[in-house]
């Protein structure tokens, strides 16, 4: 009830506020009816006072004191018919318009100021956006999380915290916190319809994958756990809604038809929904097929990754908590019913043979027990999971937190321009508050004329945000899976450059609006512009806080510069030049063990027979890609201390791969063609594997343990190579072994190295034909030079470095430009001062010290505040950096030379213009 | 005779419709003097204060207005209640007998209180 009568009245107020707009539009007749009211008034009034005995003039002096007014009441009229604030509001958007159209040369240098740091903020945190703060699109999103293993696995595994699955199936099925728990395994898939393939994103899911996630079908149907019960059972595969419509032309007839994936033949069931991409920011998986195919489809990482093995971790786990549970709750729920599946899992029997069968006594019990102490952490899933967050969080956060200095000193610098217009205008202020107008008013009027300026730069930049940000995804390597992000400004963006244009419209507003508001107004009207009213005291203060800020951007460019020219001097440890790389994949067209051998040999005779082609070899690892394979080793008469790490990095190569790539050999020989299959097994090791276990000396003829080759398997080591770089450029080489193509039944090699005679680039058509001519159903992806591959890697890096550079750049001209205008107008001021002194013998060497003085003083000072914090700073940007120490004498030498540089330019004008002043002259100004 | 006072913020709104209750439709001269009687010429009035009032109250919809003739052949902008102002003046007294009445209770001599 009360809440009711609570509502109507609001409502009345809302229908008053709609009157008063509406009164605010339609001025005119308003008037008119106001006056005629007035006067009926009046006309009423006169007629009483002139029954009760007034002469007519005594009746209309007594009707209009009583009125209290004729413009006073209509003022008061005015203010409730319209909206007082918006009339207002129109009239100083109206002055500021003439302002800023009075002055273009302030309005061009001030917006244009504004539009680089807030274009260059909207650009960023578009990105930052989509990558890091965005929810997925689905239903309560906040109530998705992942579940990930932490601690040892004890199990052969792809990826971080992934599990088997029949331990999901534990987790499905035994928690209490759930609505539903569903995995999935995102993997590359060959679809081939019509005799046309595709190589594609996939996933394999469990069948309450869509229910889980709250995502129905556009067409069709979605999977239900129907669609997933019996191993190898269910042939069946949902198209994203992208896929269905580039691919298959949004044709409904695709229901029910199969399509080959991976060379086996499944029915489309159905087109999950639009706008439903997957839960990997950039990453949209085309197909999706039920986990119980995993069988037919996961047959490229081998035999281990079916739905009984428990020692394969490979799934990823999401569930939707139930209503009213926390995540931290459902932590601490799942942690006793983890415990008692980790305790029946270290009972069975698979779980000792997955440890090495000729470890000791001591090591099985160490590994037992790090196993018993793994746990299972719940994390937010909200916004889905991606390589690419994880990636560029960092970067992000840096350019995010870079730029929004660089529009603290965009605002700071146009307040120091509208703090020297407040001074030149300071008289017609003044002239203003003397005749009546209210400071308040002023301060509106000034914060008004900011705003102006803020949205016109905000427009500005919003432009300039959309082209960087191109620019930006362009510098993003692209590779066979781009990253889809959008540039063009959507509504959050857009209000994301509106609030921060307001924001930075009151820091640059505010100053100049309060301090010329209070003015005063006697000694302004009488004294001359530049009186000590205008003391540059503030517009110095802003102006070192602006060398401060540009000082930290460019320290930060400086740091990442250097990052980067350190990258560069990395020696890879293999020959970049003249080298081509690929990758082939037999796998996706169903090709395996024989087939595959036959396939991979029929490659590299093809290739060595194109002209140009020195010679070509293939390799299970795309090196400084990201790629890494690696498990654990056991070396015969080698005791591992208890917890030691005994990983090491793999590859399988053909025979002269070490030679087409020119890794020198350091021992013994390279794989040689007597390496067979029924020979005895060899590898190679890197000099770090070497030295690590062996010394100096003494690792030829030793005897590994490899889990991935079986234990059975032996091989000895008949050689040491030169280490090179293996998973990313920055990173040291591993302790790695190379085992040989040739000595595996099953060998997995899709990566093609070619040593070309000239131009790399030139000869790809030439290598696609060839690789075409054993089998054109392949699929060849990823073709670059060696070189472009090596430049790829160092992409983020490269991008950071390019943009800070950037940024660095424009708060170098927004600060010379800022010092010049004040030393400009400083000499001005100073002008008389300055003849002054030169009549009385001043030199013009003290002439122009005095000017550059304050310069150094002004440069020097911020500069000085800023070094402690921005090498502070710079511990939370560690991790992207490279070689680079606090002081780093690079750095720190160019940053003088760039402060050098500024206050040159800044200062060189005035400073001249000082030193040359002609003394009658100036005694005679002003 | 007593000292006049000014008109409080507020409750003007409430003697206009009050007016309007008592007297039916009337212009704006009309109602401004009918206060000032009302009141026993206690109060202060200065006309002008009137037709702000009258216009939130027509924003408000509490009252509508339109141009007549006056009873000596002027035209004048007549002022009327409406539904919502009817209720309006109801819900006003109500809250306006309980804020005095509490002002009452307080401005009692002291030894009754105890």
């Amino acid at each position: 009830m009360r809440r009711a009568l609570m509502r109507r009245a609001a409502m009345r107020r809302l229908k008053g506020f709609l009157a008063r707009l509406s009164g605010s539009l339609n001025r005119k007749r308003s008037e008119r009816e106001m006056a005629a009211e007035i006067e009926s008034h009046l006309e009423l009034h006169i007629d009483d006072n002139v029954r009760a005995g007034m002469t007519p003039e005594q009746a209309r002096r007594e009707a209009l004191l009583k009125l209290g007014g004729v413009e006073a009441t209509k003022e008061r009229y005015r203010d409730r018919k319209g909206l007082p604030w918006l009339a207002h509001l129109g009239q100083d958007v109206r002055y500021g318009a003439r302002q800023l159209h009075r002055n273009p040369g302030f309005t061009i240098v001030a917006a244009l100021s504004l539009a680089l740091g807030i274009g260059a903020n909207t650009a960023i945190f578009t990105l930052f956006d989509q990558v890091l703060l965005r929810l997925l699109p689905l239903k309560n999103p906040q109530e998705l999380v992942q579940i990930q293993w932490r601690g040892e696995r004890n199990a052969a595994s792809i990826g971080g915290g992934t599990v088997s699955y029949p331990f999901y199936g534990d987790i499905r099925d035994r928690n209490q916190v759930f609505s539903g728990v569903m995995c999935r395994f995102s993997l590359d898939l060959s679809v081939a319809q019509q005799g046309h393939t595709d190589l594609v994103t996939g996933e394999l899911v469990s069948g309450n994958y869509f229910e889980v996630l709250g995502v129905s079908a556009a067409l069709g149907r979605v999977f239900t756990p129907e669609d997933n019960r019996i191993p190898d059972g269910h042939p069946r595969a949902v198209l994203s809604y992208d896929y269905w419509t580039e691919r298959f032309g949004a044709d409904p007839n695709i229901l029910g038809q199969k399509i080959l994936v991976n060379n086996f033949p499944m029915t489309v069931i159905g087109v999950s929904a639009k706008g439903f991409e997957g839960l990997g920011l950039g990453v949209r998986p085309a197909v999706r097929v039920p986990v119980a195919m995993a069988k037919e489809l996961m047959g490229f990482f081998g035999n281990a990754w079916n739905l009984t093995n428990r020692r394969a971790a490979w799934l990823e786990l999401f569930a939707r908590l139930a209503p009213g549970i926390a995540r931290e709750q459902a932590q601490a729920s799942l942690a006793p019913l983890f415990q008692s599946i980790l305790e029946s899992e270290a009972d069975e029997p698979d779980f000792a043979a997955s440890v090495f069968p000729k470890s000791t006594e001591q090591q099985r019990a160490y590994t037992r027990q790090q196993f018993l102490k793994s746990g299972l952490d719940v994390v937010p899933a909200a916004k889905g999971t991606s390589w690419v967050r994880e990636r560029y969080r960092t970067p992000l956060r840096v350019l995010m937190a870079l730029v929004g200095v660089m529009l603290l000193m965009a605002a700071v610098n146009v307040a120091n321009l509208l703090l020297a217009r407040a001074a030149a205008r300071q008289r017609e202020t003044a002239v203003r508050l003397a005749i009546g107008a209210s400071r308040s008013r002023l301060v509106r009027q000034s914060l008004t004329e900011a705003a102006m300026l803020a949205l016109l730069g905000g427009a500005a930049g919003l432009l300039l945000a959309v082209g960087l940000d191109r620019v930006i995804l362009a510098l993003i390597p692209a590779g066979d899976s781009p990253l889809r992000l959008n540039t063009s400004p959507d509504a959050r963006v857009l209000g994301f450059t509106l609030i921060v244009s307001v924001a930075a419209s009151l820091i640059f507003g505010l100053l100049p609006a309060l301090r010329s508001s209070r003015l005063e107004v006697s000694s302004a009207i009488k004294e001359q512009a530049g009186s000590a009213a205008t003391s540059p005291r503030l517009r110095k203060t802003l102006m070192a806080a602006q060398v401060f800020l540009s000082t930290i951007l460019l320290l930060a460019a400086g740091m990442f510069l250097r990052t980067l020219a350190n990258l560069k001097t990395i020696d890879p440890g293999f020959r970049v030049a003249h080298m081509d790389t690929f990758s082939v994949s037999p796998d996706l067209n169903g090709y395996r063990k024989q087939r595959a051998i036959q396939y991979y040999r029929q490659v590299l005779e093809r290739l060595r027979a194109v002209p140009g082609v020195e010679s070509a070899a293939l390799a299970s690892i795309r090196i400084v890609n990201g790629d890494w394979w690696g498990g654990n080793v056991a070396i015969d008469g080698y005791t591992a201390s208890p917890g030691e790490n005994m990983n090491a990095a793999f590859n399988m190569v053909t025979t002269d791969y070490f030679q087409t790539l020119g890794i020198p050999l350091l021992e013994g020989r390279y794989f040689q063609s007597s390496d067979t299959q029924s020979g005895h097994g060899v590898v190679i090791v890197s000099e770090s594997f070497a030295r690590h276990y062996f010394g100096e000396k003494g690792a030829l003829g030793r005897r590994l343990q490899i889990y991935e080759s079986g234990p059975t398997a032996r091989p000895e080591i008949v050689g040491v190579v030169r280490d090179v770089r293996y998973e990313k450029l920055r990173d040291a080489p591993p302790r790695e072994v190379y085992l040989d193509f040739d000595q595996h039944d099953d060998p997995i090699a899709e990566n093609v190295y070619v040593k070309t005679r000239s131009d790399p680039a030139g000869l790809f058509s030439a290598l696609r034909a060839a690789v075409r001519s054993v089998d054109p159903n392949v699929p060849i992806s990823d073709m670059l030079t060696l070189n472009d591959q090596v430049a790829r890697n160092l992409a983020t890096e490269r991008l950071v470095a390019r943009l800070t550079a950037a940024f660095g750049f424009a708060a170098a001209i927004l600060v010379a430009a800022g010092l010049y205008g004040l030393m400009a107008f400083t000499v001005a001021r100073r002008t008389r001062e300055i003849g002054i002194r030169v009549a009385l013998g001043a030199r013009r060497r003290a002439v122009i010290w005095l000017v550059l003085r304050e310069v150094v003083a002004l440069v020097g000072t911020g500069a000085l505040l800023a070094l402690p914090v921005a090498w502070g700073l710079s511990r939370y940007v560690q991790s992207e950096l490279y070689g680079v120490a606090p002081g780093d004498p690079t750095i720190a030498g160019g940053l003088l030379l760039a402060l050098i540089a500024i206050a040159a330019i800044a200062a060189f004008i005035p400073a001249r213009r000082a030193g040359t002043l002609d003394p009658t002259l100036a005694l005679r100004c002003e | 005779m007593a000292e006049k006072i000014d008109v409080w913020q507020g409750t003007l709104a409430l003697m206009v419709l009050k007016t309007l209750e008592t007297m039916g439709p009337l212009h704006g001269y009309g109602i401004a003097r009918r206060i000032e009687q009302t009141s026993g010429d206690l109060l202060q009035l200065n006309y002008g204060t009137i037709y702000p009032a009258l216009l939130k109250l027509e924003q408000e919809g509490y009252v509508s207005s339109d141009w007549r003739m006056s009873e000596n052949n002027r035209r004048a902008k007549y002022y009327g209640l409406t539904r919502a102002g009817r209720k309006q003046i109801q819900k006003e007294a109500r809250q306006w007998a309980q804020t005095s009445a509490i002002m009452a209770r307080f401005l009692e001599p002291a030894e009754e209180r105890l």
